[in-house]
């Protein structure tokens, strides 16, 4: 599984990614909402589904940016200022 | 003017000055740092987290975001909010993903600096360059020409001077900057105008906080007024699903058709840098959108005798602060208007100077002689911007959507020409042409809108778009195979 991973690494994020792209677009109540369902201090609750949805999605782009972190492909420029800086 | 607005004119002329003082101390530092055509498109491919994430957030949003939007959703209710507050998160992602990986490593091995330079080496052809040489021209200048008129609204609302005033005023101040520092000024003065806009977002959701009482009370008497504020579609039904649906997808997936934003991934420096970008600009665009929007929500609960809906903002700044702090952040807005045309500017003029006339017009033309002529082209395009900026030929919005719309088009040659080897330039030209004419058509003529059941022009101009650029393709030759491997094999495994 795990190598099945790292081989469609890019494709299987990307997929991650469009699934929460497309998942605020349902209309759910918390996220779409045509009648008036108060949350706290009043404020319609699918404000806080879109700001879940928000918070997880970021998450996602923190782990995601950490996982390319561990991958060479995501480093080869690093190398070349390290290289630019040695020049000097 | 109207009565409930008490111009400020010595606060806010002292604030601005100060404000454009620095703005234009920039611009002339940076000149003295730009060295190279490089340096003054794209940053070299030197910006670093800070500069990237920040320019690249500060860019995108503009006069529409912090006057034009707030002011709409005055009238819907909290369901405008999803103009901006759902899709924020996927603004940078979403392009990076899909583009930004790629252009980063492109832009490094194949020093391109522009989107013409990705395009017309895509697909073989210098035409890509004209075509969107004369597509920047005809959809970035009325962008350019909307924040500029914002800055009028601003300056006749604080000082009580003609709109035109401060249209010329700020069209000088960015041409200069641009002018002297090209991306390297543009770039550095977006920092601060993007601290500035996350400033005067949070301080504006403050103060209208404040003003209606808490959230209890805004809420209650927004129930009071009309339940419809509280729920979707709106209170003037401009948010059903579909419009819902099309926001979402509009400002962040169709952001990949932005010259000005495209460009940005050539100016990282590496892989880290687009990341870090990612992570602080999506920050800054999704704080500041959902504060600066949900501030236009708690005006509709305390301030009802306005004019224009567009006054919203600064109202509430006028209202709860005193003149010299309102003035502070109304340069936060202005800022917004500043930053956009400052990266539009650089990249309309890379289109005209080495686009259409390095690479078509005079392909002997040296480096230095482009350079030089981007100065004189810079001072052009602004003085048309001032011009339409002063002739004014509709709002702040419908003038920026018209023209994010016009631009967004490209996102079919642009994602074809990543993806599918088989793409040509005869596909790709064509696609524009047809995807551009179907956005015409679909927003002017009434009953084709009817036809895209309230979603966005640009749906049906993408799809068919895409279609054309499928069937073209498909009966025309492929680029070199030369070309292809240049583009596709260094992603190889």
């Amino acid at each position: 599984m795990k190598k099945l991973f790292d081989e469609h690494f890019e494709r299987t994020w990307l997929i991650i990614f469009l699934f929460m792209f497309f998942l605020i677009m349902v209309p759910f109540p918390f996220f779409y909402s045509e009648t008036y369902i108060p949350s706290i201090g009043g404020i319609p609750s699918y404000l806080f589904g879109w700001f879940a949805h928000t918070a997880v999605t970021f998450v996602l782009i923190v782990v995601y940016y950490r996982m390319c972190m561990k991958r060479k492909e995501y480093h080869i420029y690093d190398e070349e200022e390290q290289t630019e800086k040695e020049g000097k | 003017m109207n009565g409930a607005i008490q111009p400020s004119p010595v606060p806010f002329y002292t604030v601005i000055i100060f404000y454009l003082g620095i703005m234009a101390f920039i611009g002339w530092y940076a000149s003295r740092k730009t060295s190279s055509l490089g340096d003054f498109f794209v940053l070299s491919g030197k910006a670093g987290v800070v500069v990237s994430g920040i320019a690249y957030f500060s860019t995108q949003f503009s006069m529409g975001t912090f006057l034009g939007t707030p002011g709409t959703i005055y009238g819907v209710g909290y369901a405008g909010m999803a103009i901006s507050v759902p899709g924020a998160v996927f603004c940078m992602i979403l392009p990076a993903l899909l583009i930004g990986r790629k252009l980063i490593t492109l832009g490094h091995k194949y020093g391109f600096l522009t989107m013409a330079d990705y395009l017309s080496d895509r697909y073989h052809s210098k035409s890509m360059s004209g075509v969107l040489g004369v597509m920047m021209l005809f959809f970035l200048i009325p962008m350019m020409g909307a924040q500029i008129i914002g800055a009028g609204v601003i300056v006749h609302v604080f000082t009580g001077l003609p709109e035109w005033a401060g249209v010329v005023g700020m069209g000088v101040i960015v041409i200069l900057y641009c002018m002297a520092g090209g991306m390297k000024g543009a770039m550095m003065t977006d920092v601060i105008q993007g601290s500035l806009m996350i400033a005067t977002a949070v301080v504006t959701f403050v103060v209208s906080i404040v003003m209606g009482g808490g959230f209890d009370n805004i809420n209650h008497t927004l129930k009071g007024m009309n339940e419809a504020y509280l729920t979707f579609p709106g209170a003037n039904g401009y948010m059903p699903w579909t419009y819902f649906v099309s926001n979402i997808v509009l400002w962040s997936f169709f952001t990949m058709g932005q010259p000005h934003l495209f460009t940005k991934f050539f100016a990282m420096k590496d892989h880290k840098t687009m990341f870090k970008a990612i992570l602080l600009g999506t920050a800054g665009m999704f704080f500041s959108a959902t504060l600066i929007e949900w501030a236009g929500v708690n005006g509709i609960a305390s301030i009802q005798d306005i004019e224009k809906a567009d006054q919203i903002v600064p109202m509430i700044l006028q209202r709860g602060m005193n003149p010299f702090l309102a003035s502070i952040f109304i340069a936060g807005i202005v800022a917004a208007g500043m930053s956009t045309i400052d990266g539009i500017l650089v990249t309309t003029t890379g289109a005209v100077t080495r686009d259409i006339y390095q690479k078509i017009i005079n392909k002997k033309a040296t480096d230095e002689s482009v350079m030089n002529l981007s100065k004189v082209v810079t001072v052009l395009i602004g003085i048309i911007v001032i011009c339409f900026g002063v002739f004014q030929p509709g709002s702040i919005f419908e003038i920026n959507l018209f023209a994010f719309s016009g631009m967004a088009v490209f996102v079919v040659p642009i994602l074809f020409g990543m993806y599918w080897k088989r793409s040509t330039v005869a596909g790709a030209v064509s696609a524009v042409i047809v995807g551009v004419i179907t956005l015409l058509v679909f927003t002017l003529v009434p009953s084709a809108k009817e036809l895209a059941h309230g979603f966005h022009a640009l749906f049906p101009a993408t799809i068919l778009g895409s279609l054309t650029m499928v069937i073209v393709s498909s009966m025309t030759q492929a680029p070199p195979q030369e070309t292809i491997e240049r583009h596709f094999a260094i992603f190889g495994k």
